[in-house]
């Protein structure tokens, strides 16, 4: 659930705080390949969290994680991990 | 930063000086480079002097659009590094008020004078009126407490505003000169100190603590006394912290909606000026040892009433004076123990009666208080005297 | 302020800015947790500022921030900087005399839509008339956000607020017409739905040398979005989408349409004397006639 995306080759991975979401869908709502859409299971803040669509691909554009208000969404390359 | 702090270039001597420039000369000397201000009559020789005097010192000067802009200016100023002053009359003094609440909130060192004219509302321009005493203290919301200074001739613009700045350094409190209408155009002789007498008396501005770990910008309570940090924070180096907020604040800076934190602040930013009476009260006295009346006033009326004691003691009335020379904090012990010699006090202000109820709250009981109230021109000598003998 | 609630999984990796400690709170608790409400637009330009600072690695001791009073003024526990709090409406000024006691120094004011535009309008004027070398954020939500929503002097005709129940019956305020008749020198606008762009004019204006303006148009979801019939982030968001419109397009509309439009991208980009540069030449001058 946290890591919702990664890409060996790019060696990027996009990651998701599950609870420090609100909820806003202003996520899924920018992105640009349309590949995110909001969960079914509620977190701490009682919100539904975003989640990866089946049979889709991130591009790591990084959109989702600059109009997150709260640090929840973001890419990160994969040697941090 | 290319600013010459110890730059000071007026010849050492005697000098005829109006009391405006006096005012501002002896800001120079104490090392002030920045002002901004905001043309208001009876003070505008002050920032005409300051905007030829400064670029020669290499130091800003800056015209604002109002005067809340001047004090923010001043304030900005302040913590960029550069010992900072305005300078405005009752009615910029009265808009003024909110930004003195926050230079006292966060302990910010400042100067302002306040060349004092008729009032309520646009007043009358060109008279005195000793207006604004008791709104210096309590004109700005909140609690805070500042020290003001009343001198009463040129000699002791140029030495009061020269210890204002030091003041304002030592305790990080924004400081008050007293001026008034006519006090600040009386020509008179005033003596310019030698650079190395400036030198002696200075208290140059501290960007840096001496050690920087462990040290808090702002006063805190340590042991049942108040500690006032050594150093202020100025933007640019380590000292400042990470975020200076304007709402309550603990002494390492952070915000809080705790009422016990605010009950700290409030007790750090009091307690420092009023624990510390004795150390910051100055007073002068003339003819009290054996005296049975006395006459207490501050600023202008000083001179008149001097000339009033001298003349009821060669007619053998035996009253002395005691001048305030630094109008707040209030002097409240060296008034009890005078009203404890003395029983019977005249009062001599330039106003309906400001000073007078502090001097009745703080004087010992069976005190007679007598008031010479005067509105808009100074006392004349024979009137404190037909006073004196009246009270006698 | 409790941090007890923060939890990331164990061994997920964290926000960059989180975790190289660029942000106040993770530099002072190692974590962080966002005050502001859901959705709104504060939160990510703080976000944006802390990407600039860590990735093009400025000296946080040249850039000071001086942050005003309003829902932004819990900007500073997601900021990296050094922060000064002003007064309502007062920071250009406090601007003033900071640039001029230290002219290494580029101060950044972040200021909103009442502190700019309602009390502080008198020294916006004046600051971009001296040509006072700062970067000025506009942060333009139409609404007093933090006392409850009440109407601002940048909302558009019509438009209801918690002390216009009926609906705003004042033509509202331009920043950019007012700073291009004062004087700035470069002016720019744009929305939280441009990031890329707001990086770019963020980037330019510390690089320019002179008053540089960026209006950010930011969504609020709680106050403006609710009285006005737009209670999710998302319509709201894209009520602001929809409404934008870039310089040339403006170019072909009427000015009625164009009352109720957003119209982002640089308007001016000039050179002139600044504040600082002239002065200096007079403190030059005054050296010789002494």
């Amino acid at each position: 659930m946290p890591i919702l995306f990664q890409d060996k080759t790019k060696g990027k991975m996009l990651c998701l705080q599950f609870d420090r979401c609100k909820g806003c869908e202003l996520c899924i709502e920018i992105c640009p390949k349309k590949i995110l859409e909001k969960s079914t299971k509620l977190n701490r803040n009682a919100q539904y969290p975003p989640v990866m669509k089946s049979d889709t691909q991130c591009t790591f554009c990084r959109m989702c994680e600059y109009v997150c208000p709260d640090f929840s969404i973001y890419v990160v390359n994969l040697e941090v991990a | 930063m290319s600013v010459d702090i110890y730059n000071y270039d007026l010849k050492p001597g005697k000098k005829t000086l109006i009391g405006n420039a006096a005012m501002v000369e002896g800001a120079l000397a104490a090392g002030c480079r920045f002002f901004a201000g905001y043309p208001i009559t009876p003070q505008n020789d002050v920032p005409e002097r300051m905007s030829v005097r400064l670029p020669q010192l290499k130091g800003r000067f800056i015209q604002m659009e109002d005067e809340i802009g001047s004090i923010s200016a001043v304030i900005g100023a302040s913590f960029a590094g550069l010992k900072a002053m305005t300078s405005t009359s009752g009615p910029g003094f009265s808009l003024m008020q909110e930004s003195l609440s926050w230079a006292a909130c966060v302990e910010v060192p400042i100067v302002v004078c306040d060349v004092q004219r008729s009032g309520p509302g646009s007043g009358i321009v060109s008279l005195p009126h000793q207006s604004d005493i008791i709104q210096a203290q309590y004109g700005g919301n909140g609690e805070y407490k500042v020290i003001a200074y009343a001198p009463a001739s040129c000699q002791e613009l140029f030495d009061f505003t020269f210890e204002a700045f030091n003041d304002a350094e030592k305790w990080r409190i924004p400081v008050i000169v007293f001026s008034d209408a006519w006090l600040g155009h009386v020509r008179e002789q005033v003596i310019i100190p030698t650079l190395e007498e400036i030198n002696e008396k200075i208290i140059p501005r501290k960007p840096m603590p001496d050690e920087i770990k462990g040290w808090v910008p702002f006063s805190k309570k340590v042991n049942d006394e108040i500690v006032v940090p050594n150093a202020v924070p100025t933007i640019g180096y380590d000292s400042f912290p990470d975020w200076l907020p304007s709402v309550s604040h603990n002494p390492t800076g952070f915000p809080t909606e705790d009422s016990l934190v605010s009950y700290k602040m409030i007790e750090a930013i009091c307690d420092k000026i009023l624990k510390n009476e004795d150390k910051i009260c100055k007073t002068k006295s003339y003819y009290l040892d054996d005296a049975d009346i006395a006459i207490v006033t501050y600023g202008f009326p000083s001179r008149p009433a001097l000339a009033a004691v001298r003349q009821a003691r060669k007619e053998g009335i035996k009253v002395g004076l005691l001048r305030l020379l630094t109008v707040w904090p209030f002097p409240t012990k060296i008034m009890h123990e005078l009203s404890e010699k003395v029983k019977k006090i005249i009062d001599v202000e330039i106003n309906w009666g400001q000073m007078l109820i502090w001097m009745k709250a703080n004087v010992a009981d069976n005190t007679q208080i007598h008031f010479i109230p005067q509105i808009s021109k100074l006392h004349e000598p024979k009137e404190i005297l037909s006073k004196i003998k009246e009270v006698a | 302020m409790s941090l007890g609630d923060i939890k990331g999984e164990a061994d997920l990796p964290e926000h960059p800015l989180v975790a190289n400690k660029v942000i106040y709170l993770a530099k002072l608790f190692g974590g962080v947790k966002s005050l502001f409400c859901r959705g709104c637009g504060y939160g990510a330009i703080a976000q944006w500022i802390g990407n600039i600072f860590y990735e093009d690695k400025l000296d946080i001791h040249k850039y000071p921030i001086i942050n005003g009073v309003g829902c932004y003024t819990m900007i500073p526990i997601i900021m990296p900087g050094k922060i000064l709090m002003n007064l309502h409406g007062r920071g250009l000024a406090v601007a003033t005399g900071i640039k001029m006691a230290n002219p290494e120094l580029k101060p950044i004011i972040i200021a909103g839509d009442g502190d700019l535009l309602s009390i502080g309008t008198n020294h916006f004027i004046h600051a971009a008339r001296r040509n006072l070398d700062c970067v000025c954020l506009l942060l333009h939500n139409l609404t007093f956000g933090m006392t409850g929503g009440q109407v601002a002097p940048t909302a558009q005709l019509g438009q209801i607020a918690s002390t216009a129940r009926h609906g705003y019956m004042q033509e509202m305020i331009d920043a950019v017409e007012l700073a291009k008749v004062a004087g700035a020198t470069y002016i720019t606008r744009c929305t939280t739905a441009q990031p890329i762009q707001f990086m770019k004019y963020f980037r330019k204006a510390l690089k320019h040398k002179g008053f540089a303006l960026i209006d950010v148009v930011s969504q609020c979801v709680t106050y403006f979005g609710r009285h006005n019939k737009m209670a999710e982030p998302v319509e709201v968001f894209n009520w602001i989408r929809k409404n934008t419109v870039s310089i040339k397009q403006a170019k072909s509309m009427s000015k009625e349409d164009l009352k109720k439009k957003f119209v982002t991208g640089e308007f001016l980009e000039i050179q002139k004397p600044t504040l600082m540069s002239e002065y200096l030449k007079l403190i030059e001058k005054s050296q010789e006639v002494k």
